[in-house]
């Protein structure tokens, strides 16, 4: 078997290949990631610059923007950090401790990740049917929307489990005698 | 750790990355991208590389940390072609050899993930002490688990 093995034959790569693979423009995943976050960033932003004055900031109560605003902020704060978190797989010094490190890492994400879509989902809700005279059709409209919302939060948690379970089970598979 | 030094040994040791790729993506597009990522994961690392170990250990330690942990795309149907047309004079012994190292790389990609990892470090020659301290378990763990794995791929091998 070792030899079978070590007569695998290798393809190598050249220095400046190897180099192209240090930089994140040319990562296969985070440059995917990279612009994702910078356009959602970016409508967040121009949402919080002008819903003031586009979208009646002014003419509703402090709570409402506050919500509104907390919701967005941390939209942006979460995405990062997100962002930060894919540079960074290894965790520990061995393989055992490392997977150990990173479930605990990625059951904090689902949290919080949950937490941050509801945040935002009720910041949005809240500040767009503020003040709105509430007949039957818009009733209807907003909980269909609030149903869309919960749906993506469902899907959004049904991801996360998947491969947290997946992990888990790998992570067993280190530790077991 | 300067780039240029970076690269070199990665150079010099990019065949144990090109394997463990072999081992955990079933499709090039995959390897290629899964390459990229130990690559980048490295350089993220090397600060973190004390010098007490080898180079090799380490490589191996994040390469498989990489392979077990990066997003991996949900399988797609397999289409696999070779790049060389098969040539009529090709020796039947050298036919035989690259079949038997088909079937061995099958029999190992038929393993769960963390049984991969320990026969690959087993295959490349490192000791039970050195596989136990990259895995995180004991020497011993490591000679009973080798040994039932061993066993796996033998009973795979021969039906």
């Amino acid at each position: 078997m070792k030899n079978l093995w070590a007569s695998q034959p290798i393809e190598k790569k050249s220095k400046d290949v190897l180099a192209e693979m240090l930089k994140v423009k040319s990562h296969p995943v985070l440059k995917k990631i990279k612009i994702q976050l910078l356009l959602e960033m970016t409508a967040w932003l121009i949402l919080l610059a002008v819903y003031y004055t586009m979208f009646d900031g002014e003419k509703r109560p402090w709570f409402i923007n506050f919500v509104f605003m907390l919701g967005l902020l941390q939209a942006i704060a979460y995405n990062l950090s997100g962002y930060l978190a894919a540079k960074n797989l290894v965790q520990g010094d061995n393989l055992f401790n490392s997977f150990t490190n990173y479930l605990k890492q990625l059951k904090k994400f689902r949290s919080s990740a949950i937490g941050s879509r509801l945040l935002l989902m009720i910041g949005l809700i809240l500040f767009f049917s503020y003040g709105l005279e509430m007949n039957s059709r818009r009733i209807i409209a907003i909980l269909s929307i609030s149903s869309i919302f919960t749906l993506q939060l469902w899907i959004l948690y049904q991801q996360w489990t998947k491969r947290i379970k997946k992990l888990e089970v790998i992570s067993k598979n280190f530790g077991d005698g | 750790m300067e780039e240029n030094q970076f690269l070199a040994l990665i150079s010099a040791n990019q065949g144990i990355i090109y394997k463990i790729c072999q081992l955990y993506r079933d499709t090039n597009v995959d390897r290629e991208d899964l390459f990229q990522e130990i690559v980048f994961q490295l350089w993220r690392s090397i600060d973190r590389f004390r010098g007490d170990a080898k180079p090799s250990t380490f490589i191996y330690r994040i390469a498989l940390n990489t392979a077990i942990t990066a997003f991996k795309k949900e399988k797609r149907a397999i289409v696999s072609y070779t790049d060389q047309l098969p040539e009529i004079a090709m020796e039947a012994e050298q036919t035989a050899l690259v079949q038997r190292k088909e079937s061995l790389f099958a029999a190992i990609r038929k393993l769960e993930e963390a049984d991969r990892a320990l026969i690959a470090l087993w295959l490349d020659e490192l000791s039970y002490r050195e596989i136990g301290e990259i895995i995180g378990i004991s020497e011993n763990n490591v000679a009973v688990r080798i040994s039932r794995i061993k066993n796996r791929i033998k009973t795979t091998l021969t039906t």
